[in-house]
């Protein structure tokens, strides 16, 4: 038994690819070539991705055409920027490796790591450092 | 008496004893002891706060005894009844306003976070390119790196950021990622952000919330350290810190973490200070006392007085088997 959601990635790599609207059966023969699958089971994870709001469909005749609602760009924009906007929940749902900076901060990085690479290894002390409080 | 010690406990280690925590500069240089003192400090403060409540429904002598007596399985202690007189009722209300507060923001907290990661895996199934075990690459071209825990733990690469980072940054980076997937950083961090959440205006709270999401950070980093030298792990932050581009226009916006960006980056390429043993001994030994006191503050008490309650109220219990205990 195939999962679900494995077969969801393959179903919308196929209407990303399609120039136009496609219709479940020519889902399945396309997917057909590489495994044998059953016409329900297509119509199920397209319908499912349909509720979730990646799949258009309209009416045509007794049976649906899906479209894409967005290209693959578009969701990925829409990813990256809900990844990287400021809420308060920040660090609990994502760990970043960094953030990007403002252009003055990193400027005064940039100036600090010269500033040490510039000087002998021995002389140990950081620019601005705090005496132990505790 | 007890409870204006309690209530001097709570003010000096939530309010004084967290500003200069925050400021001391040990921390960066043991990030996990320092976040554990966070922690410890965190929990001690809310269960010596929840003791001064109970303080005002019934003496702490009396509570202690009544921990110990549940301890021992001599019943349900007999000093526990009804509450009758204002200050019982107020202790009642604030203990239950501590608890619902607690419990609430911190169903909210977690199920907030397992939606949006929720969200985030299935986006990434579907959008996603696997590139190795747990990594996963996005076509986008702003350079970026996260990871997205839960579930086995997914680490996001963009194209951007395989664009700018070299190899041996490549690794550095991965590195640190993993560091936070099996460092189970985020579990560390949902503790301080439920304090805070419940108790906004309590300092402890909110000073342990951003100082644990920073060391974490440097904990990560060193990990990374031990896959790559400071001077590629630096060189992969900047690459990855850089400001927008005319070529990678700011999809997001600037968050207010350039100063501890700029604070990480210059304590890699800072010679490390010389362990003090005796120092870090201390610190340590300053966090487990933290982690005792609520403890010995029911406990004390009840220790002086129990070989006398215990005795007379369980008579049928032979005294040895109560003394071996």
């Amino acid at each position: 038994m195939e999962r679900l959601g494995d077969l969801e990635a393959e179903v919308m790599d196929q209407l990303w690819a399609a120039r136009g609207p496609v219709s479940v059966r020519g889902v399945r023969d396309a997917l057909q070539s590489t495994r044998p699958l059953a016409y329900t089971t297509v119509m199920t994870v397209m319908d499912r991705l349909f509720h979730k709001g990646w799949l258009v469909r309209d009416r045509v005749g007794r049976s649906y055409q899906y479209r894409p609602a967005l290209s693959r760009g578009e969701y990925t924009a829409r990813m990256m920027r809900d990844v990287l906007s400021t809420t308060d929940d920040r660090g609990l749902a994502l760990l970043h490796f960094v953030d990007t900076m403002a252009p003055a901060e990193y400027e005064a990085l940039q100036e600090a790591l010269r500033w040490h690479r510039s000087r002998p290894p021995r002389a140990a002390e950081p620019p601005c450092v705090e005496g132990e409080t505790s | 008496m007890s409870l204006a010690l309690l209530a001097a406990y709570v003010t000096a280690v939530g309010v004084l004893f967290p500003r200069r925590l925050a400021r001391a500069a040990w921390t960066s240089h043991a990030p996990r002891l320092a976040a554990g003192t966070w922690l410890v400090t965190a929990v001690s403060v809310l269960s010596v706060a929840l003791l001064a409540a109970a303080v005002l429904v019934t003496p702490l002598h009396t509570l202690g005894d009544a921990f110990v007596l549940l301890l021992q399985g001599c019943g349900w202690p007999p000093q526990l009844r009804a509450p009758s007189g204002p200050s019982e009722y107020a202790g009642l209300a604030i203990i239950s306003w501590m608890v619902g507060s607690t419990v609430s923001s911190g169903y909210v907290v977690c199920r907030a976070a397992r939606r949006e990661r929720r969200r985030h895996r299935c986006d990434l199934h579907l959008l996603g390119e696997p590139a190795g075990t747990g990594v996963v690459v996005l076509d986008h071209p702003q350079p970026s790196v996260f990871c997205v825990p839960g579930d086995g733990g997914h680490i996001v690469l963009t194209r951007g950021a395989l664009d700018v980072l070299s190899p041996a940054e490549l690794v550095a980076v991965l590195a640190h990622e993993r560091a936070h997937l099996s460092g189970r950083h985020h579990v560390i961090v949902l503790l301080p952000a439920i304090l805070a959440t419940a108790f906004p205006r309590m300092p402890l709270f909110t000073l342990a919330l951003s100082e644990v999401r920073r060391l974490v950070e440097l904990a990560a980093d060193d990990k990374a350290l031990r896959r790559a030298t400071p001077a590629t792990l630096v060189q992969a932050v900047l690459r990855l810190a850089a400001p927008a581009s005319a070529q990678h226009p700011a999809t997001g916006m600037f968050h207010a973490t350039g100063t501890a960006t700029t604070e990480r980056v210059l304590r890699l390429v800072t010679p490390r200070p010389r362990r003090a043993r005796l120092a870090m001994l201390s610190r340590l030994l300053v966090a487990v006392s933290f982690a005792a006191t609520p403890l010995a503050a029911v406990a004390l008490p009840a220790v002086t007085d129990l070989a006398s309650h215990c005795t007379e109220i369980t008579t049928s219990r032979p005294p040895a088997e109560v003394d071996r205990r």
